[in-house]
């Protein structure tokens, strides 16, 4: 009897349990936000994508009446997180940092989404790439490294970030707009390939300005061009490869999306309280001290660059084949 | 009481034997691993630079040591017991089965749910009789867990439907 | 220097910043004994926390955090033979079985002596000398990368203790296991079939834990039934003076080799504990006792791993590159704190610098503290009722397979290999080479074709260049030496059984 009691009392214990959790849990239809927003960052916690998101998710939180909750998902690429943003519930709640390789991975048949499974909220920031050498090479613009590129086919060594990223992709669109022929070396990440040119490994790099800023303000590296249709903000002095004749604009971007059947109201809430955000002199002032750009595109911009990008890297990545 | 019966007529896998399975067991992946990577790409410039040619070459040491080891463990007079079968191991297996149920429950009901039902199944299995101090300290350790993982360090721990 | 060194220790003297590392040192020993949860990740969670701390505080809560984790994770590797982390992946190799002795104190005291050596060694050269330091780091390309995973896989032949033939088997699976991911040379998928999580490849820590941390459970619990336990003794603390004496110059070499591995941007803490391992094997005078709990044994990963730390800090700070996972995630949060880690670091943020070498010294001798503080009541945790104890092993498994991605299907893949790690230990193969094989193997391939890509076919390239060549022919030499003395050992067998059967 006593054993029966005991047993009796554990169900009713844990039926209890279950029931306080389920009424706990249940969402109100209340005002957007009502709970907290989940932020899903792609890449690896301390990383650029990682590092711009938790910046512009500590200038929002006064721009929102819920906390917002940074999670690193990372894997294949930004494929993993970008992923499960594009699959996530059209509410709100799931906010996911883009980045280029929405657009660069689809074609490389890495990624089982595609821009157009999201709705973007607006572009924060993008980094274009940058053609940079050890700061005692004998090259001192874009063309006299061009002049020797194309004299040693293929043997003057440039380091990407790994073979389908989009350093290496750039280097690639940099080839085909210069007429030259690179070897190019993958590396595991930017880092490394800036360590190997330090090293004297290889002959350039083509990430961006920003994971090369402390190396060049220290003398130890220097950009010869950037590929973007306008100079850098940090680097004031770097030519454009635009001015130097070669049509070629290509770099990294990030911003925020959300699911593409989230209704408008709630896109409004976001779009309104991470446009102040990006504002706040926190912010920009955070960026500038790190080198990285901001650049803000509204939805219906940034949709018509993925749309674009959608097209230019498909027919980029025919060509690294 | 018939299972472990009929274990013992099976006479236990002694090491010899399962070395042999293993090394053929082995020799088959390499095979396979050979026959998989026949299928990829050889870049141009040379096979050593293709994505086939570790796989390869490791497929063949792969083959070539597993029949070595099955050649020595003919030889060996080895007759120790691997212990795979003992009754003992049982245990372990009853528990790997309860693990993926517990894996399975995860997923769908979440950490909240799953976990102290699967301590209050172990540990009772194991041995521990006292129902009240076997639910009090499942659902202690399942709480200190969850607040130190999801409140402390901010890790997701799997939702389910429920938290 | 003196100046600035003063400063920096003035600075460190403050009580919040004692707390602070204080605070690092233990959560960080915390969480490098929970077998499921490692040092970068126990870094990339708290590190959120630091973004609203003052640069010194935050940081060297950080370093604090990463000081007690690689230390930490050898209390689980000796009480449970689960490796915490994986560079304390040799550390349960000799730390288990002392405590099967009933030593788990004495191997907890000696590991406890060890990574506070190598540690505060590692931070010493940082200070004095890290540009010089980061310059050797620098020297690395492809052929020298390669050179260094192959001689790291050699040892494997070493780690295999008497099953030399299966443990190279076993390493040879490794190395297969490693290529299944997307090449990185070419981009081509290699048996992913398909499945998005297998794009980069096995996630080696899920792995880790399943082989060792699960399979070692399902083992304990055949004691359970057979009602084996052993008591502990835990009669002193402090490592006796024999012991320190055998284990001085062990922890220095040891010590001095982990700092230089993680110079090497890339190269942590488990490449710097198995190398330790085998070089002190190799310089040992009875290096068959290796591999049955003697205090070498565990000096020499556990002091080694340590001296990571502060190397791997070296090309962080001077060249803003990272020298290990764990210092990647740093370099975010020096970042995050506006600062630009580089040769300007030195010249803009002297003080702060400096501080943070001094803390990183402090964090150290906390951590001897702690770690000793602590050895009773760890071997306390040993005592609690397997019956209770292992269930919570699983459930920590699982929290920490999922905690790295927060993908389920790493917890799939612990599962796995927990079961393969059970079937292994019964078939008497060694576990700890599919670890170095999988941490190895892709950098041994990557890094060789890349460097024939760099010298445009040209092989010879690897024996060219001084470093690389030196780490090859020591590679073949480890690695071709047990079989030798395997098969001389045998030849002297089977030479004594012909001369005792002619003499009878």
């Amino acid at each position: 009897m006593k054993k029966l009691t005991k047993k009796l009392g554990s169900i009713v214990l844990i039926a209890t349990l279950g029931a306080t959790m389920l009424t706990g849990c249940k969402k109100e239809e209340a005002k957007f936000p009502s709970s907290p927003i989940q932020m899903i960052v792609p890449f690896a916690a301390g990383g650029g994508t990682d590092i711009v998101t938790r910046a512009v998710a500590d200038a929002a939180k006064n721009h929102f009446p819920q906390p917002l909750v940074i999670v690193n998902k990372t894997g294949a690429g930004g494929a993993v997180g970008m992923g499960e943003g594009a699959n996530a519930k059209p509410d709100g709640y799931t906010v996911t940092t883009v980045c280029v390789e929405l657009t660069t991975l689809p074609p490389q048949n890495l990624a089982p989404f595609t821009s157009d499974d999201f709705r973007p909220i607006m572009q924060i920031n993008a980094e274009p790439a940058a053609i940079t050498v050890a700061a005692d090479a004998p090259w001192n613009t874009v063309e006299e490294f061009f002049t020797y590129a194309k004299d040693n086919e293929g043997k003057v060594q440039i380091g990407n970030s790994g073979v389908g990223a989009i350093w290496h992709l750039a280097a690639v669109a940099i080839e085909k707009a210069a007429g030259v022929k690179f070897n190019h070396i993958p590396y595991e990440g930017a880092a490394p390939a800036v360590a190997a040119l330090l090293g004297g490994h290889i002959e350039a790099v083509t990430v961006s300005p920003a994971e090369v800023a402390s190396q060049v303000a220290a003398g130890q590296l220097k950009i010869l061009a950037v590929a973007d249709n306008e100079r850098s903000k940090s680097f004031p002095d770097v030519p454009t490869l635009k001015e130097a004749g070669f049509d070629v604009a290509i770099g990294t971007w990030r911003g925020l999306a959300v699911p593409k059947d989230t209704p408008d109201e709630v896109i409004n809430v976001l779009k309104e309280g991470f446009g102040k955000a990006v504002k706040e002199e926190s912010f920009t002032s955070f960026m500038a001290s790190n080198g990285l750009s901001i650049a803000i595109l509204d939805e219906e911009q940034y949709r018509e660059k993925m749309n674009a990008e959608n097209e230019f890297f498909k027919g980029l990545v025919a060509d690294i084949k | 009481m018939l299972f472990s019966y009929l274990l013992q007529l099976h006479g236990g896998a002694i090491v010899k034997k399962g070395n042999m399975i293993i090394s053929i067991l082995f020799v088959l992946i390499g095979i396979y691993i050979l026959i998989e990577v026949s299928t990829f790409p050889s870049v141009g410039g040379g096979q050593i630079t293709g994505p086939d040619f570790f796989p390869r070459i490791l497929a063949f040491t792969l083959i070539g040591l597993s029949v070595l080891l099955f050649i020595s463990s003919i030889i060996s007079k080895d007759e120790s017991t691997t212990g795979l079968f003992d009754i003992y191991a049982i245990k372990a297996y009853i528990t790997m089965i309860g693990l993926l149920v517990y894996m399975i429950v995860l997923n769908a009901a979440g950490f909240i749910i799953a976990t102290p039902l699967f301590l209050i199944g172990l540990i009772r299995f194991y041995g521990m009789k006292h129902y009240p101090k076997l639910i009090l300290s499942s659902v202690l350790v399942t709480g200190i867990i969850y607040s130190v993982f999801k409140l402390l360090l901010a890790v997701p721990l799997p939702a389910g439907i429920l938290g | 220097m003196l100046e600035l060194l003063g400063h920096g220790l003035a600075a460190v003297m403050s009580f919040k910043i004692l707390f602070m590392i204080a605070c690092g040192v233990a959560a960080g020993i915390a969480i490098g004994a929970l077998p499921g949860l490692t040092a970068t990740m126990g870094v990339a969670l708290l590190l959120p926390l630091t973004f609203g701390m003052d640069a010194e505080s935050g940081i060297l809560l950080l370093l604090g955090i990463y000081a007690g984790a690689i230390y930490g994770g050898s209390i689980s590797a000796i009480l449970l033979k689960t490796p915490g982390t994986p560079a304390a992946a040799a550390t349960a190799l000799d730390g288990f079985e002392m405590s099967k002795r009933g030593e788990a104190g004495r191997a907890l005291g000696i590991s406890t002596v060890s990574s506070y050596i190598g540690g505060t060694l590692s931070v010493i050269l940082l200070i004095l000398i890290s540009p010089q330091l980061a310059k050797i780091g620098l020297k690395f390309s492809a052929p020298e990368y390669f050179a260094l995973a192959v001689f790291g896989l050699s040892i494997i032949a070493s780690v295999s203790g008497k099953q030399v033939l299966k443990g190279i088997i076993a390493g040879v699976v490794g190395l297969l296991v490693s290529t299944v991911g997307i090449d990185i040379v070419t981009g081509y998928q290699r048996f992913t079939f398909g499945n998005i999580n297998l794009f980069n490849g096995f996630s080696f820590i899920p792995v880790m834990i399943g082989l060792f941390a699960l399979s070692q459970s399902f083992i304990s619990l055949e004691d359970m039934m057979k009602k084996i336990s052993i008591k502990q003794t835990v009669s002193r603390v402090l490592p006796t003076w024999a012991d320190l004496k055998t284990i001085l110059p062990t922890t220095i070499r040891s010590g001095l080799i982990g700092t230089f591995i993680g110079i090497i941007p890339g190269a942590g803490g488990d490449i710097g504990a198995f190398v330790a391992y085998n070089e002190a094997k190799r310089f040992s005078k009875h290096p068959e006792k290796f591999g049955t709990g003697i205090p070498e044994a565990i000096a020499a990963p556990e002091s080694a791993n340590n001296g990571v730390t502060g190397g791997a800090v070296v090309p962080l700070l001077t060249l803003g590159i990272p020298g290990d996972a764990t210092t990647a995630i740093m370099l975010g949060a020096l970042i995050m704190q506006g600062l630009q880690p580089g040769p300007l670091l030195f010249r803009d943020h002297g003080p702060l610098v400096y501080t943070i070498f001094v803390g990183f010294l402090v964090a150290n001798l906390f951590m001897l503290i702690l770690g000793f503080v602590g050895i009773k009541w760890f071997t306390k945790i040993i005592a609690i009722p397997s019956y209770i104890l292992t269930p919570v092993i699983f459930v920590l498994c699982i929290v920490g397979a999922y905690a790295i991605n927060n993908n389920f299907f790493d917890v799939i893949v612990m599962f796995v290999s927990g079961i393969i790690g059970y079937i292994m230990q019964k078939l008497e193969f060694p576990a700890s080479p599919i670890v170095l094989a999988l941490i190895l193997g892709p950098m041994a391939e990557r890094e060789l074709r890349k460097s024939l890509m760099m010298s445009g076919g040209e092989a010879s390239v690897l024996f060219m260049r001084p470093i690389s060549a030196a780490l090859l022919i020591i590679a073949i030499i480890t690695f071709f030496m047990p079989i030798i003395k395997i098969l001389i050992a045998q030849m002297r067998q089977r030479g004594r059984n012909i001369s005792d059967s002619n003499n009878s």
